[in-house]
């Protein structure tokens, strides 16, 4: 039996950053699998992911929420599934409960999650997304693959909580997350205009 | 106390005086002032001094077109050269300075350039400074360079912010005079998503300037009514201070917004630079006025009429006390009227035309001198007019000339995307042509309208066509009661363009210094073409573009060459249409926001153990990781070296490609792309695989592993990582839609180590947890397997070797990367672990002869690289009919060597040449190139692979390797590339 024990970090040390109007958070414990549905098997992997989760997968660039976990598809056929639990545990369900019907990866520690919310981050966002992303145009349960600063990310808009206005769910590369993160807080609502 | 030209009413706010400075005297002015207004009310007309000729300039305008009254604003490292007064709103406390003079502004050295202006006609500088020719760059060019230009960067680090963003609306109306004004508020309240941008500080355009009445009331109070209302809807957002300079493809238009120019406190974002996406554009952007060339007409005190007209109506202030005109069209007369209301005399109107009274429409102020049928032909006044004499021979005293040469449409963005204006006679201007940048329409002024009323409909209309266009209903609105009728149907220009100078000089460009006997002399030396007579007179370049003198420059050409001024043409007019600075394009890319990094999963931990960093690509990998006592690189890289082979060392490689693809086709697949053979690979191997583009070339090489039935997971190199997934998704795709194939990149899911040397089973045994067997038996070389470690972690574990080195790849999930290097380190410290870097890594490549991005460049076939075995002749693959071709695959051809420098303390260099011993250094006598080189401390000297021609019949051949660009010329051995364990003896310990 071996001795030694790793210990696991979050990408960016737990990014905690919060100004007036808008706060910048890293979110930690999740797991984050990428799923892609078996060509042909849309119906099965439908049944699928509704027996798993009690709805299907969300059309491209939607996302659902179901109990505890984010339905994000970010691309035609493809979901990511994220839940705050063990990524095994949750990588073996959707193995088990998928079947044929899809592939499954682990990507927990591949992307990095943060979330973005207040009254003043769709300021913020006009100064950093290319994207459209104003309510009409991107309204709550949306998703787009963005990039911010030059570095890749998906934005998805989730529901605000009570005086937040805005919401949204950013998921980053781990390996260029700080660069996303500096991209964010590089501007309006961080640094005044 | 100074005299004040300060008139009364205005849009200025009295209540809140502010103090600036000019030249280091200390002035006052007012809120809502510009500091052209604010110098002018405190009788300031000098305010510069011209380019070349250094001649005294005052304020000629009252805008963005602004040729002379350009200044520094600020000191020390926030000077902001070559501003626009006439544009820059006063803040308290603003200090601006008088550019281009050598002395005080009033006395310039450097006017004596006047005095010399026959020998500083147009293109002196092609026809002089000949010899000797070695002068030119040493001498006359710094002299020149010095002499000439405008104002001055600090040299000093802009401390000022710069932002950048980007907006998206259903329409952009650019200018927020009347038309846009109307164009906005009609698509605001169909519901368009509107974005209403303006230059200005105060919306209203020129309804700021005069005294029209709309709706029964000022027109600049109908303005802000308006403007209360667009910024009360939430689909509306009205951008002031902001110049939409740009128009490019697809609707998108750059927009410069100065959110802290105007503010005492210059900490915060100072410009923001957007990039406006929108489905429709209407183009309200106005027109310019033009100046008429006379003798001497840029002498301080001489202004375009309409400018004087708002200086009076907006900012109250007389641009001076005797006022006169001159004028070709009624707008000038409108001036006089103006004046008189508020109390300026005017000396006399001096109309070019016979009888413009005849016509009607017109009134002659009661007790004004009218001049007909007759010009300008000279003025005197050095520092500022103080008389003009008519073509007739009388001679006023006037200290203010009011110009009127007709206004021309402000087509630019029209012209962005190639656009070429149209010409109309009855306005004597340009106007937008139909070939407009797709979505935009063109409205009011800036489309030929010369009437409020005209320009109020216009911009009604074209909002009513952007609005159907985005699929809304047109709201119903009366459009507001205009009374123009004083100046109607049009300016009724007859065009005058100069009145040619007896003697002296008449200028049509006056930032350029250019003058009608410059254009006269361009045509005599036959730059007709006007892109020609741009180039050759500098006529409308600079800051200001021409904006007033690019119409009456043609026309002096069109004069001379007895040519239409349609027939001239007109230059390209290119974004921007006004300076934007160099520090809003770059915006936050400065520091970290310059480029995005990549960390590995490691780098904390690396960065605690001091190590020395290098960009690869994006990535910072850890390139050496020094120790005390180690003053030079090389100790370190090879105590790396020397303790990975002898002992065992560990290395961060996170950075390679990393592509899990699984489905019930994977297999056949990866078969495809690779060249060689991967259909019969079982389960728990790894393969070396060699990638090729279609023509044949190698694209990448790297191992691929079946972790399980249906699962792969290939590695490609740094380099190509994003390149050899795009390929694959696109073969995926595209090539074979049919195949069961899921792709996914995970390099940045995994923190991967480069375990190495002897001990390298040992110290891997010691983490792994039990049940796992790593013995040569169980888990021989090329093995990979899913496991895990250190008490559950999940990993991937492959015994492949890029050090030639008995060695593993370790994966486990990126988080535990930190922890992982520190675990090995601690698990490893009796068996003598090292960490290696980059150059140890690459050292130990090459003793051992492997390719990497150094050889693999895009140009190299698998015979050069020796691996022709490895083109399948059972299977067809991407690139197997190309890479047949006879010049890739010739027997004699370049070929992978090693090279041994044949004294062992010659240290060989990359992107040397072969020649043979003897041969001349010509390319005929070309062998072949070095591609990559280390001192290697198992050979005991510089070593290096490299490609050669006929290289594998020539081993043990001395050559020479030549560097031009060094300067080196050392002899070196053809080798086998594989300096250590050629029979890879220790990779199957």
């Amino acid at each position: 039996m071996t001795k030694y024990r790793l210990t696991h970090d979050l990408a960016l040390g737990g990014f905690d950053a919060k100004t007036d109007g808008a706060h910048l958070k890293e979110q930690s414990g999740h797991a984050i699998i990428a799923v892609t549905m078996t060509n042909g098997h849309k119906r099965g992997f439908d049944t699928a992911m509704k027996k798993l989760f009690g709805t299907p997968a969300p059309e491209a660039n939607r996302m659902v929420i179901a109990g505890k976990t984010r339905v994000i598809a970010s691309a035609l056929d493809q979901v990511f599934v994220v839940e705050k639990t063990d990524p095994q545990t949750l990588e073996a369900k959707l193995i088990k409960g998928l079947g044929k019907h899809a592939t499954v990866t682990n990507q927990s520690d591949g992307w990095v999650m943060l979330e973005y919310a207040g009254h003043r981050v769709q300021t913020g966002m006009e100064r950093v997304s290319l994207n459209d992303t104003s309510i009409e145009v991107f309204p709550i349960g949306g998703v787009i693959r963005a990039s911010i600063e030059h570095v890749n990310g998906i934005i998805c808009r989730e529901k605000p909580k009570q005086s937040e206005v805005d919401r949204f769910l950013f998921l980053t590369q781990r390996s260029s997350a700080a660069s996303f993160v500096h991209g964010i807080i590089d501007t309006v609502p961080f640094v005044d205009d | 106390m100074a005299k004040t030209f300060r008139l009364k009413g205005g849009q200025i706010d009295r209540k809140t005086p502010l103090n600036f400075s000019f030249n280091g005297k200390g002035l006052s002015g007012f809120a809502g002032d510009t500091l052209a207004s604010a110098l002018l009310a405190n009788g300031t007309h000098l305010v510069g001094r011209s380019f070349k000729y250094h001649r005294p300039r005052g304020i000629l305008s009252a805008g963005i077109e602004e040729p002379n009254a350009l200044m520094t604003i600020g000191t020390g490292a926030n000077a902001d050269p070559n501003t626009r007064a006439t544009v820059t709103e006063l803040y308290d406390g603003l200090m601006a300075k008088s550019q281009n003079h050598i002395g005080p502004l009033g006395f310039d050295l450097m006017a004596v350039n006047d005095r010399l202006s026959n020998f500083l006609t147009a293109g002196f500088y092609y026809k002089t400074f000949m010899w000797p020719a070695a002068f030119w760059e040493k001498v006359y060019e710094p002299i020149i360079r010095h002499a000439a230009g405008l104002g001055a960067l600090s040299g000093e680090d802009d401390p000022s912010r710069y932002d950048k963003g980007y907006l998206h609306c259903d329409v952009l109306v650019i200018g927020g005079g009347a038309t846009g004004l109307m164009a906005a508020l009609t698509a605001g309240r169909a519901g368009l998503k509107v974005i209403l941008a303006d230059e200005d500080f105060r919306l209203g355009g020129r309804l700021n300037a005069e005294n029209d009445v709309v709706a029964d009331q000022k027109g600049s109070d109908w303005a802000d009514a308006i403007s209360a209302e667009l910024n009360a809807m939430p689909n509306v957002r009205v951008m002031t201070r902001t110049t939409v300079y740009g128009a490019y493809d697809h609707g998108i238009y750059g927009a410069l917004e100065r959110v802290g120019e105007h503010k005492s406190d210059q900490s915060g974002t100072r410009q923001i630079l957007w990039r406006v996406y929108s489905k429709r554009a209407v183009l309200a952007a106005g027109s310019i006025e033009r100046p008429i060339a006379f003798q001497d007409n840029d002498r301080p005190g001489i202004m375009l009429a309409g400018a004087v007209r708002q200086y009076a109506n907006r900012f109250a202030v007389a641009a001076g006390e005797n006022v006169s005109i001159f004028t070709n069209n009624n707008d000038g007369w409108r001036t006089a009227h103006d004046l008189i209301s508020h109390g300026v005399d005017i000396a006399a109107i001096i109309d070019t035309r016979q009888n413009p009274l005849d016509a009607g429409g017109l009134t002659a102020p009661k007790n004004c001198r009218v001049i007909t049928g007759a010009g300008i032909a000279s003025t005197t006044g050095r520092l500022r007019v103080n008389s003009l004499t008519t073509t007739t021979g009388e001679t006023i005293k006037t200290d203010a000339i009011a110009v009127s040469g007709g206004w021309s449409p402000t087509v630019h963005l029209t012209c962005h995307q190639r656009g070429r204006p149209t010409w109309r006679d009855d306005i004597a201007a340009f106007v937008p042509s139909g070939d407009l940048p797709v979505g935009m329409v063109v409205a009011g002024a800036a489309n030929g309208d010369v009437t409020l009323s005209q320009c109020i409909a216009s911009g009604h209309n074209a909002a009513k066509t952007v609005v159907r266009d985005c699929g809304k209903s047109v709201p119903k609105m009366a459009q507001p009661k205009v009374n123009d009728a004083d100046f109607a149907p049009s300016f009724a220009i007859e065009a005058c363009w100069h009145i040619p100078p007896k003697k002296g000089r008449a200028w049509v460009d006056f930032q350029n210094d250019v003058t009608t006997k410059d254009i006269i002399l361009a045509e005599k030396e036959g730059f007709t073409a006007v892109e020609h007579l741009k180039r050759y007179t500098t006529l409308g370049m600079a800051t200001d573009q021409g904006k007033t003198a690019n119409i009456p420059g043609l026309a002096v050409m069109a004069e001379v060459t007895g040519k239409s001024i349609p027939e001239v043409g007109t230059t390209i007019f290119r974004p921007p249409y006004s300076p934007v600075p160099i520090a809003a394009f770059v915006g936050r890319a400065t520091g970290k926001n310059y480029m995005p990094t990549r960390l590995t999963p490691s780098h904390q931990w690396a960065k605690d153990r001091g190590a020395v960093f290098i960009e690869v690509g994006l990535w910072y990998r850890a390139q050496w990781y020094p120790e005390k006592g180690e003053t030079y690189w090389l100790e370190s890289v090879n105590r790396e070296v020397i303790a990975t082979r002898s002992a065992v060392g560990i290395c961060d490689v996170s950075t390679l490609g990393k592509i899990d693809i699984k489905g019930r086709d994977a297999g056949e697949f990866i078969n495809r792309v690779y060249a060689n053979g991967f259909a019969k690979l079982p389960v728990g191997k790894t393969r070396y695989g060699l990638m090729l583009r279609e023509d044949g070339f190698v694209m990448d090489d790297g191992t691929t592993a079946r972790l399980a039935e249906n699962h792969y997971v290939m590695t490609t190199t740094t380099a190509n990582a994003v390149g050899v997934y795009r390929h694959l998704d696109f073969c995926r795709q595209a090539i074979w839609p049919d195949l069961d194939v899921a792709i996914i990149s995970t390099t940045d899911q995994f923190a991967q180590f480069a375990v190495a040397g002897p001990h390298s089973r040992k110290l891997l045994s010691r983490l792994v947890d039990d049940g796992f067997d790593l013995s040569n038996e169980a888990f021989p070389f090329m093995a990979a397997a899913e496991l895990t470690v250190c008490g559950g972690v999940p990993a991937r574990l492959f015994r492949i070797s890029f050090s030639g080195e008995l060695a593993y790849e370790l994966a486990v999930p990126a988080g535990y990367g930190n922890s992982l290097a520190e675990t090995l380190m601690a698990a490893g410290e009796d068996l003598g672990v090292t960490p290696y870097g980059l150059e140890a890594l690459n050292v130990m490549r090459i003793e051992k002869g492997h390719p990497t991005a150094a050889e693999l460049t895009g140009q190299i076939s698998a015979h050069h690289l020796g691996m022709e075995r490895m083109l399948s002749k059972t299977k067809d693959f991407i690139g197997a009919t190309l890479a047949k071709r006879p010049e890739m695959t010739r027997p004699d051809g370049y070929r992978l060597v090693g090279l041994k420098a044949i004294d062992p303390d010659a240290m060989l260099t990359a992107g040397a040449h072969f020649l043979d011993r003897g041969a001349a250094t010509s390319r005929e006598n070309d062998l072949g190139w070095m591609t990559s080189v280390a001192w290697s401390p198992i050979v005991g000297s510089s070593i290096g692979l490299g490609f050669v021609q006929d290289g594998h019949n020539r081993f043990g051949d001395v050559i020479r390797a030549t560097d031009f660009v060094r300067g080196t010329d050392i002899d070196v051995e053809i080798v086998h590339p594989h300096f250590v364990d050629p029979e890879g003896k220790r990779l199957h310990d």
